[in-house]
C-alpha cells in the first residue's frame, strides 16, 4: 500500500446531498459507504444539520490530495458530492473536521454541529 | 496561518476597528488578522512598549456561555509553561464581556496543512513530533487535565530560530479539569458537558469519547496514537471503512518495524486498559525511533 491509494477498495462510494439553511448545511448521506467515525456523525436517517462547509476549501484540499470528485449544484442550492474509491477516503476526512466538537440532542440523537459563521479552520 | 488586515465578511469575529476600540485601554494594538476557530478569532497584535508581538484569541460573540471554558483553556496553558505548549501571557475580560487570551505568536503552520502537502513523515520525523506532544501531555496530565481534542489542526510547527521545528499543542478550548486534579490545577469549568455530547473531532476521538462518557488520560493517549498512525501511514486507522485498523505493516514501503507498527496500535486499542496508560509510557515506547530525527528534541530545548 502506498498512502491512501489502494487502502480503499474501488467500490466505495461516498454521496452526499447538501441543503443549505442559511449559513450552515443540512447533510443528507446515501447509506454506502463511510468510515465508522463519519457515520456517528450522521443520525439514524443518515442525515445531519448546521454544519459549516467551504466548498473553495474542499476543492483546494481534494487538488492538493490529488484525487477527483464530482460537484453539482442545482437550481435551490443545494450542492451534490461523489466520490469513489480513494477520492471517498479523502472526502470523508475533510467532512470530519467540518463536524469537529458536535453536540448530540437528547432524545432523536440527532447531532449539531457548533461550528460558527466565518470559521476557517 | 494565513494574514489578513480583516476578517471576512459574515464572520463572526469583530472587525479591526471594533476590536481597537476594544483594546482601547490596553498596552495592545491590533496589527492583523489571523484566523477563525469554532469557539473565536485570533488576531495578531502588537504591544506597544515592547514593540513585540503576539496572537490574541477572542470567543465568538454568540458562544458567551462559553466563556468560563475559556477561563479554563488560559489557566491550563497558563500553568503549564511547557516548552510543546503555546505560551500564555495574559487574559483578561473585554468591555464587551468576552474573555480573550494573549499567546505568543508562532511561525510556521500546522501539522494539518503540512500532511495535506506531503501526505506522509518519515519515520524518525513523525516520532520526533508525537514525541513532542506526548511531552506535552505528560504535564497537561500531570496537572489533572484532559486536552480532548488531540488532532493535527491543533499541533503547530513552530519555526524556533536556532531550534528547528518545535510541535507546540493548541487549543485547550474543551480541555477537562479531572476530579482527580490536584489543589495547584485550574478550577473546573463552570459549563457541564451534557451526557451524550460528542466532543472533540470524530476521526481522534477515543472510543469512549464517544457518547460522552467520562475520559481520563488515556482518551488522549488514543488520539496521539493516531495522529502518529496517520503521519506515518498517510491515512487514519479507521479511514479506509475498516471495523479494526490495519496494521502499519500493509503499508510496506513506508519503512515502518513491526515494533513500531506494535507500539502504535497498542495506543488505540478500543478497551483503555488494552493501551498505554500513560502519556510517558507511550513516549517511552517510541523513543527508540527518535535517532536521527529531524525534528528538533524536546530535550535540546
Amino acid at each position: 500500500m502506498n498512502t491512501t491509494k489502494n487502502a480503499i477498495g474501488d467500490g466505495a462510494v461516498l454521496n452526499l446531498l447538501c441543503t443549505p439553511e442559511g449559513e450552515t448545511w443540512r447533510l443528507y448521506a446515501r447509506p454506502t459507504w463511510m468510515p465508522v467515525y463519519l457515520r456517528r456523525c450522521f443520525d439514524q436517517h443518515y442525515e445531519a444539520h448546521s454544519v459549516m462547509l467551504d466548498f473553495e476549501d474542499l476543492d483546494r484540499y481534494m487538488k492538493k490530495r490529488g484525487v477527483q470528485f464530482e460537484k453539482r449544484v442545482n437550481k435551490f442550492g443545494d450542492v451534490e458530492l461523489t466520490a469513489r474509491a480513494e477520492a471517498a477516503l479523502e472526502l470523508a476526512v475533510w467532512l470530519s473536521k467540518a463536524f469537529a466538537s458536535g453536540f448530540r440532542q437528547e432524545g432523536d440523537g440527532a447531532l449539531v454541529f457548533g461550528k460558527t459563521p466565518g470559521a476557517t479552520r | 496561518m494565513k494574514r489578513s488586515t480583516s476578517p471576512p465578511s459574515g464572520s463572526a469575529a469583530p472587525s479591526t476597528e471594533a476590536l481597537s476600540a476594544l483594546l482601547g485601554h490596553t498596552p495592545y494594538r491590533v496589527v492583523g488578522f489571523l484566523g477563525a476557530g469554532g469557539m473565536g478569532a485570533v488576531w495578531s497584535i502588537e504591544h506597544g512598549f515592547l514593540k513585540k508581538r503576539f496572537a490574541l484569541k477572542v470567543l465568538h460573540p454568540h458562544l458567551a456561555a462559553f466563556a468560563d471554558r475559556m477561563r479554563v483553556e488560559a489557566e491550563t496553558m497558563g500553568r503549564l509553561n511547557h516548552p510543546n505548549v503555546v505560551r500564555v501571557v495574559d487574559f483578561w475580560i473585554l468591555t464587551d464581556g468576552r474573555p480573550c487570551i494573549v499567546m505568543d505568536l508562532l511561525h510556521g503552520r500546522t501539522l494539518w496543512d503540512e500532511l495535506v502537502e506531503r501526505k506522509r513523515l518519515p519515520v524518525s520525523e513523525a516520532v520526533g513530533l508525537a514525541s513532542q506532544v506526548l511531552s506535552a501531555l505528560v504535564a497537561t496530565h500531570a496537572l489533572g487535565v484532559v486536552h480532548r481534542d488531540l488532532k493535527p489542526e491543533n499541533v503547530f510547527l513552530h519555526e524556533a530560530r536556532g531550534y528547528g521545528r518545535v510541535a507546540k499543542v493548541l487549543d485547550f478550548g474543551i480541555a477537562r479539569v479531572l476530579p482527580s486534579a490536584h489543589a495547584g490545577a485550574p478550577t473546573p469549568a463552570d459549563h457541564r458537558t451534557i451526557t451524550g455530547t460528542m466532543v472533540g473531532s470524530p476521526r481522534f476521538m477515543s472510543p469512549e469519547a464517544w457518547g460522552g462518557a467520562k475520559l481520563d488520560a488515556r482518551s488522549d493517549v488514543y488520539s496521539v496514537g493516531v495522529l502518529l498512525y496517520v503521519m506515518l501511514a498517510g491515512c487514519g486507522p479507521l479511514d479506509a471503512g475498516h471495523a479494526t485498523p490495519p496494521p502499519l505493516s500493509a503499508f510496506p514501503d513506508h519503512g515502518i518495524s513491526a515494533e513500531l507498527d506494535a507500539a502504535v496500535v497498542r495506543s488505540i486499542q478500543e478497551d483503555p486498559d488494552a493501551r498505554y496508560q500513560t502519556a510517558a509510557e507511550f513516549q517511552v515506547a517510541i523513543l527508540p525511533w527518535l535517532r536521527a530525527s529531524s525534528t528538533a528534541p524536546t530535550a535540546k530545548r
